[in-house]
């Protein structure tokens, strides 16, 4: 996509070469589709958009009402991501619905959606979809004591402390002090549902509520409960942003200064680095991780055996890999667990890592026999859902594994013995004897 | 009569409230000067132009003139193109060393000029040729602009129109009357901005076209005022443009509209705070040009100061004084009226001697006045649910906490009562933000509730313990209790931490919910395997084994007492076959006790098996017939 037909030839050519040369970096480009209310969008929101495409994303920005709309043809999705910044579209143009990207996440798609204060239904039907909900329309953020000195007057423009970013360097990048500016509209989510994650919390003096009405009912959103941005990592590992404010990934905001009201000021904003790294995260780049290999052995072979036998020495092998700029790279972390499973786990033990992404775990079979299964279950939050799971059978002893000649047993081998010998010499003597013949007179 | 003045006020604050609320600050130019600054690496010739161009929108003196000149200089060379051509020599006229005309590239030009020609080619030829300095047929230029308008009459093609009739000499009214054309093409957003479809660039493009063609041709174009300043609004809203392509239009469309002879957008901004206060008790009004130059000294009215919340007017008609230290900026005393806090609309009117001016009357401004608060009478304390006994409260004053815990358990209610006061009015007032936040000490869990006013502005909070079990979720503890007082005017917000709570509930009411492990790493589990039964001594098995072969012994003594033989013993295969195969079934038995596997022993039985059966057989009727005879 180009930004705005003008423009020379030369420029035209030189910035299509790079397009290209960034397409072929990312081996494969990743469509993303960018709904706006206005073609305004792509300018105020620039820096946005150029990182996405300096990250070879294919972006195809388009009007949300536009009828040509869709995600999918002939049951294959044209987009692996969506964007809708279109806060007031009322209703989505050609084949988009809510739930045609239900279906899309369900499919595996990841969105990113920005609301607003003023944010129409649609939108606000869409993020119910994902377990967050945007208060009431013409409801703001409010905090009186974390404000942006550019604030028109309302204390709407909140310079959220860092402080209540989630606790992942996946989602948010590195953490610093720099706060980040917000205006908008306050998010609910059930704090019982795992899977949506508070990746910007509110201040504790935070509100939503019409800063021009005075407050006669109780704030659908207070303090900490409220969210400024949540996130969805549904089972399918698809990805869902929501953010109560467009601005907040806007280029005057990220561009912006901040000064709070306790006297601290900051030449940018840290809305860049957020959004850069949140962006990074929704689109699949970053929290990445797969399977590799797996082995599973006795500890002093190599190959799986067709069955192990109860109070087996085994080793559990994974390989995980972690998507790094682009490139698969070994996975190091010393909390990846693997579970001995029938029915319930038996051995749960936490995995030896080494440099090359390879865990190890070395255990004993159970005395029960069965069938089992090796599971490695790895969520953590802003990765994708590590699962695999190998089947295998655990037999009981064969008559010859157990323990030979065992002193208590002497009295049984003894008699079962002597019965033998009983019987050899019996059968001789009862079939093959001569009575002598005196004794034969005798009787 | 009065009556008709005002309704025309009226008609005029409508129609011209939307005067730009916003120029270019010196902060906004030292953005779009580091967006443009990396052409200075002088690897695009498109990217110097735009650099140099806007440097000199941004009066910013551009590093190293004389290499730049030469990069631009040394980009022309035969054969290059029109478009090239038209890069450096407007680079060239923008750093102040022209290129000078060589023959191949006066011949490029002219024969650009030809029917057929887009007119984006037309407009590079024809100002490659006029900062060349070479004479072009005019009437040829015309003809093949209306050639191209005809083939494309895009709101692009149209601007890059305008700006061949800006630079040609003679007659261009053909082009003149089709300025008209593209502006009712553009489009209103929010009702205060007018744009292009395309963006900054086509906008930016159109309206520097159709401003300098106007001069050109010397009529004010047909442009409304109130058009100009919509347009100046949508320019004043993309300033935080990225792209150097961006801000080269976005600067070359201000300059404009700063410099032409129709229509000057007036910026009438707030120079001071939005907050008005007892310390800043001035309210700071900046008129300036959109590039935030001073439009020289103006008369500034305030029309009207009128409190948002009920329509209280406060100042009507008055002059604003300049600022002896800042050029542009205008002031108003609002406190020495004794305002109430809150918000004010202020109504600002410019007298324009130039009649350029646009956008100036009535513009709308937002300023609030703040005063600060104190939290009096602050009383906190428990009492029983039943009333049975008078309430115990006990007074804190700001900014202490209670030196002691209260203690509550679910028969009580926790209550909490003050009062807001206004320290300019002396009187109690009500604000946006009364909340009490308790917070458990050890999980950090935070319950807000909200306090409400009772008919005599007294602030109330009262919780009954035992109903709101299910905000607490049932958790007993140490809460802290704070009061976080907030509004937008006033000047002291506060989070005041001011007493200890200790909460007991029944236990039976908090349920121990299972642990959640779902993004947490889990307890390890290690199977605990049998143990062994436990054995008899040696002793015990050892005598057993000797009793257990004692009857063997007995049979074998008591056969040796008998005398036993085996005289009768035939000799014959089938005899020995069958007492042989009889011991070997005896010791694979053996066998199959030591290492065998059951199939290898049934195999290896059944073949002994088949041998000693017939032998013993044969064996044995042979025995019979010995017995018969």
């Amino acid at each position: 996509m180009e930004l705005g037909p003008l423009g020379s030839k030369v420029t035209g050519v030189m910035l299509r070469l790079c397009l290209l040369a960034v397409c072929v970096a990312a081996a494969a480009a990743t469509n993303t589709l960018v709904l706006v209310d206005t073609l305004a969008t792509r300018e105020t929101h620039s820096i946005f958009l150029k990182s996405l495409q300096e990250r070879g994303h294919e972006l195809t920005v388009k009007v949300a009402d536009d009828p040509s709309l869709q995600l999918s043809r002939y049951g294959e999705y044209l987009y692996q991501n969506l964007v809708i910044f279109a806060p007031g579209v009322e209703e989505f143009g050609g084949a988009l619905s809510v739930e045609t990207i239900v279906e899309f996440i369900d499919g595996g798609g990841n969105v990113l959606v920005a609301g607003s204060r003023e944010a129409a239904d649609l939108i606000r039907e869409l993020v119910t979809e994902v377990g967050v909900e945007m208060d009431e329309e013409g409801a703001a953020v409010i905090d009186h004591l974390h404000y942006d000195a550019n604030d028109d007057g309302q204390h709407t423009l909140i310079a959220a402390p860092s402080s209540g970013l989630i606790d992942s360097e996946v989602m948010v990048g590195a953490r610093d002090a720099i706060p980040l500016l917000y205006r908008g509209t306050g998010l609910i989510t059930d704090a019982d549902n795992p899977l949506v994650l508070p990746v910007l919390r509110a201040p504790s003096t935070a509100y939503c509520y019409s800063p021009t009405q005075a407050i006669t009912d109780y704030p659908h959103a207070t303090g900490q409960n409220m969210l400024l941005v949540a996130a969805l990592q549904a089972r399918n590992n698809a990805r869902v942003v929501v953010s109560g404010s467009l601005e907040f990934f806007s280029d005057a905001f990220i561009m912006a200064s901040v000064q709070t009201p306790q006297g601290a000021s900051y030449e940018r904003s840290g809305n860049g680095r957020v959004v850069e790294a949140l962006s990074r995260w929704v689109f699949m780049e970053e929290g990445v991780l797969r399977v590799v290999s797996i082995d599973h052995h006795l500890q002093d072979q190599s190959e799986p055996p067709v069955a192990y036998t109860i109070k087996d020495d085994v080793e559990y092998k994974i390989k995980v890999e972690r998507l790094v700029e682009g490139t698969w790279k070994p996975y190091v972390a010393n909390d990846m667990q693997m579970e001995f499973v029938r029915i319930d786990p038996f051995v749960r033990l936490t995995m030896t890592p080494s440099s090359n992404g390879l865990f190890s775990v070395k255990f004993k079979v159970p005395d029960v026999y069965g069938v089992y299964q090796f599971k490695v279950e790895y969520n953590r939050v802003g990765f994708t859902r590590l699962y695999s799971s190998t089947q295998v059978s655990v037999r009981p002893f064969t008559h010859l594994q157990y323990e030979r000649f065992i002193e208590c047993a002497y009295p049984y081998y003894a008699s079962a013995f002597s019965m033998m010998v009983g019987v050899f010499l019996f059968s001789l003597v009862f079939l093959h004897h001569k009575e002598s013949p005196s004794k034969t007179k005798a009787d | 009569m009065r009556r008709g003045a005002l309704v025309i006020l009226a008609l005029l604050g409508v129609s011209s409230a939307l005067s730009p609320s916003t120029y270019l600050t010196p902060g906004d130019k030292e953005r779009l000067k580091l967006v443009l600054e990396p052409a200075w690496s002088l690897s695009d010739l498109a990217q110097v132009l735009y650099a140099s161009a806007g440097y000199k929108h941004l009066g910013q003196p551009i590093p190293n003139v004389q290499g730049v000149c030469n990069f631009v200089k040394s980009s022309v060379s035969d054969g290059v193109t029109v478009e090239t051509l038209f890069l450096a020599s407007s680079a060239g006229k923008a750093l102040g060393c022209p290129i000078e005309a060589s023959a191949s590239s006066v011949q490029a030009v002219s024969e650009a000029i030809r029917e057929g020609a887009s007119s984006q080619e037309l407009f590079h030829a024809v100002t490659a040729a006029s900062n060349l300095g070479v004479d072009l047929d005019a009437a040829k230029v015309l003809r093949a602009t209306q050639m191209a308008l005809k083939k494309d009459d895009s709101v692009l093609s149209l601007g890059y129109a305008f700006h061949v009739g800006a630079q040609l000499r003679g007659e261009v009214g053909s082009i003149f009357e089709r300025i008209e054309d593209a502006v009712v093409q553009a489009d209103e957003v929010d009702g205060r901005m007018l744009q292009f479809e395309g963006g900054l660039s086509i906008t930016a493009l159109v309206l520097s076209g159709a401003y300098k063609l106007a001069e050109a041709s010397n009529k004010a174009p047909p442009i409304k005022p109130d058009q100009a300043v919509k347009f100046a609004n949508y320019l004043m809203s993309r300033k935080s443009v990225q792209m150097s392509k961006g801000v080269y239009y976005l600067l070359e469309a201000v300059s404009m509209f700063t410099n032409n002879k129709f229509h000057v957008p007036v910026a009438i901004t707030l120079a001071s705070n939005v907050a008005v206060s007892a310390e800043a008790p001035q309210v700071q009004v900046r008129v300036t040009d959109l590039k935030g130059n001073s439009l020289g000294s103006l008369k500034v009215t305030a029309n009207s100061a009128t409190r948002e919340s009920d329509e209280v007017v406060i100042i009507s008609k008055e002059a604003l004084t300049p600022v002896s230290s800042a050029e542009g900026v205008y002031e108003l005393d609002v406190m020495s009226r004794g305002p109430d806090r809150g918000f004010y609309r202020l109504v600002v009117s410019v007298d324009a001697p130039d009649a350029r001016l646009v956008g100036h009357t009535a513009a709308q401004l937002t300023f609030k006045v703040l005063t600060a608060i104190d939290i009096q009478g602050v009383e906190i304390g428990t009492a029983d649910s039943d009333q049975s006994t008078a309430p115990n409260l006990k007074k804190v004053t700001y900014p202490n906490t209670l030196a002691e815990v209260l203690v509550a358990d679910q028969h009580q209610r926790v209550m909490l009562r003050f009062v807001v006061r206004d320290t300019a009015s002396g009187r109690p007032t009500e604000v946006h933000q009364a909340f009490v936040k308790i917070t458990h000490i050890d999980s950090k869990r935070e319950i807000i509730f909200v306090a409400e006013t009772d008919a005599n502005d007294i602030y109330k909070f009262d919780i009954d313990v035992s109903n709101s079990m299910k905000e607490f979720g049932g958790v007993s503890g140490v809460y802290s209790v704070e009061l976080i007082i907030g509004d937008a005017s006033i000047s002291n917000p506060t989070l005041w931490h001011l007493a200890d709570l200790s909460l007991t509930f029944p236990e039976a009411a908090s349920p121990t919910q299972p642990q959640d492990y779902t993004y947490k790493v889990r307890p390890e589990i290690k199977h605990v395997f049998r143990s062994p039964d436990q054995r008899p001594s040696s002793v015990v098995s050892r005598t057993f084994t000797v009793l257990c072969v004692l009857p063997l012994l007995m049979l074998l003594i008591m056969w040796a007492k008998l005398g036993v033989n085996v005289a009768n013993f035939p000799i014959t295969l089938s005899a020995f076959a069958f007492h042989v195969g009889l011991a070997v079934i005896l010791g694979l038995f053996c066998l199959f006790w030591l290492h065998l596997d059951m199939f290898t022993t049934l195999r290896y039985l059944f073949m002994i098996g088949i041998v000693t059966f017939f032998s013993g057989n044969t064996m044995l009727s042979s025995i019979a017939a010995k017995r018969k005879e």
